[in-house]
């Protein structure tokens, strides 16, 4: 008994001197680790940001990213990180995500994927092929042959975490813009143009009561083989599901992909519009509706002698952090330009949409 | 036995990775690349200098009892310090060494050494021997890193050295190769001894 007792504190007393000199390294490193971590991180975010002028931690759905905003508040750029499931395990990587929603910096914190193969997912090559890439593009980049897991694990995973923090700290970034609404547009014959394996199709929409009535497929220079394929099966697809994203006519992929795209260009123009000439706009007050990032952005415009000579927003639901921005900044560039189509305000890209959309929808009626 | 003795032995008659048998965990871990394995083998030596010193100082204090323990606390509080260490003050070191520090801790080497040799021996002849054990691994190490990444690359500590018609065998990259570089490097050393009748 006596010997145990003995035994054991001689070993607690190790056991305290041990502590000790951890305690205190600790106490004389820690600050210069955190110190060092912490301007690596400025360094990283102003050379990843340039117009950086300061930057908060943020957290948000579990997540925690670092936010960068430039001299007037303006959110420039997000870095935070994701995981995706590769072939050896999680991979875990820094997005950093510029203030237009574009990504501006991936690499890869660490990864368990096979040596020679998957692990090329750290080559500049390949991450590279990312960059650049905003929500509403495809992500399928060159996959690394011989690890088709890993990529296609790199190309879901990043896509998917970027909008999951895009959502999470981005505001509006976060948006992809939404489809065409066809039973919205406006009665008429469009014509739109598309690129299949050849560029230069073209075809004539015709809508009437806010359906899709008819398509004519007035040139295609694919090869004939494929592309009568195609214009005999996309066309009445189009028609029957009342979308531009049917199954490709069999065999003719690509010429069936061109006439949806043309399609899709001929909707588009039905939904800008006719072209406005302002200068023959009687003088008046017009008032007008759009949607931005939620509906019910209401406008009055004021049309003198053949300008718009003043905007007021009556309404508007989106966030006002962003929405204030784009009131601010849309009718004074609407008023200069004397257009309806003008830049957006940074950072608040639909809500800017939303108000060129009332102004033009007040000039049209 | 003489300094020059002591210090010499962990080079080729009592190597730990070929002749002892010991440490082979972070052995076949971490030799893909030359700069590994010289890299562990080098952080290996500090902590193993450090603790033959302090074990043999403590030798007379430590009961019998609870070695042990004792040297395992008196390792992994070293490799702490060191680790500390080298993070707040040479980070480009540390992020090169970052996964195999916390290996060192169960290396056996360190333990082996600590109860075959240090809680025997005074304090020089530890520190020589923790100096000689700890450069031998080095050294196996790095000829074990050298070859790997000379198959499995063409390269040498990240120069290429095979020229550019070199097609890699990449499996001496991989956990396999590893094993096979491991196996017939000892083979050659054992064929070496049995030869020069060194046993």
């Amino acid at each position: 008994m006596k010997e145990i007792i003995r035994v054991g504190l001689i070993l607690m007393f190790i056991c305290a001197v041990a502590g000790g000199a951890l305690a205190y390294t600790n106490q004389v490193t820690s600050k210069i680790i955190e110190k060092r971590l912490y301007e690596e991180k400025v360094a990283l975010m102003q050379e990843l940001f340039p117009t950086m002028e300061n930057f908060e931690d943020k957290e948000a759905d579990g997540r925690t990213a670092t936010i960068g905003y430039d001299a007037d508040g303006n959110l420039v750029g997000i870095l935070a990180e994701g995981k995706t499931s590769g072939y050896g395990g999680d991979i875990r990587f820094n997005l950093g995500i510029d203030g237009e929603g574009k990504l501006v910096s991936l690499t890869i914190v660490s990864h368990s994927e096979t040596a020679g193969l998957g692990a090329k997912i750290n080559e500049e090559s390949y991450r590279r092929q990312f960059l650049g890439k905003t929500l509403s593009d495809s992500f399928d980049v060159d996959n690394i042959s011989g690890a088709t897991i890993t990529s296609l694990a790199m190309e879901n995973g990043v896509k998917k975490e970027m909008e999951a923090i895009l959502t999470a700290f981005g505001g509006d970034l976060a948006e992809v813009p939404p489809d065409i609404d066809i039973s919205t547009l406006p009665d008429g014959v469009y014509e739109g143009e598309g690129e299949g394996l050849k560029p230069g199709i073209k075809v004539k929409v015709t809508i009437a009561g806010g359906r899709i009535t008819a398509i004519e497929v007035t040139n295609g220079d694919d090869t004939p083989e494929y592309f009568d394929k195609a214009k005999a099966e996309v066309p009445k697809r189009i028609i029957e599901e009342q979308s531009v994203q049917v199954d490709a006519a069999s065999g003719a992929t690509f010429s069936s992909q061109g006439i949806m795209n043309a399609v899709q260009d001929a909707l588009q123009k039905a939904a800008a519009g006719p072209g406005l000439d302002i200068s023959a706009l009687p003088d008046g007050v017009y008032e007008g509706e759009g949607e931005g990032l939620k509906p019910g952005i209401k406008v009055k415009v004021t049309v003198a002698g053949g300008r718009i000579t003043d905007i007021e927003v009556t309404n508007g639901d989106d966030t006002p952090e962003y929405f204030n921005k784009a009131k601010a900044e849309v009718p004074k560039r609407i008023i200069e330009e004397q257009s309806v189509q003008v830049d957006a305000a940074c950072g608040a890209t639909f809500s800017s949409q939303g108000i060129m959309q009332a102004v033009r929808n007040a000039l049209t009626q | 036995m003489s300094v020059m003795k002591e210090f010499t032995k962990g080079f080729v008659r009592e190597n730990p990775t070929f002749r002892l048998v010991l440490g082979t965990c972070p052995t076949l871990a971490v030799t893909t690349l030359a700069v590994n394995g010289l890299g562990m083998g080098l952080s290996t030596t500090a902590v193993l200098v450090a603790s033959n010193v302090f074990i043999s100082l403590l030798r007379k204090a430590i009961p019998d009892k609870i070695r042990i323990p004792a040297y395992i606390i008196i390792i992994a509080t070293f490799v702490t310090i060191v680790d500390m260490v080298l993070n707040a003050f040479t980070p480009d070191l540390h992020s090169q060494l970052g996964i195999f520090v916390p290996l060192i801790v169960v290396n056996c080497i360190i333990l082996g050494r600590a109860e075959a040799f240090a809680n025997k021996n005074n304090v020089a002849a530890s520190l020589v021997d923790g100096l000689g054990m700890g450069l031998g691994f080095t050294l196996s190490l790095t000829i074990l890193g050298s070859l790997r990444e000379l198959v499995a690359a063409g390269t040498l500590f990240g120069k290429n050295v095979m020229g550019t018609g070199y097609e890699p065998f990449m499996v001496f990259g991989m956990p396999t190769g590893g094993f096979l570089a491991y196996g017939l490097v000892m083979a050659l050393l054992n064929y070496v001894f049995k030869k020069l009748k060194l046993e």
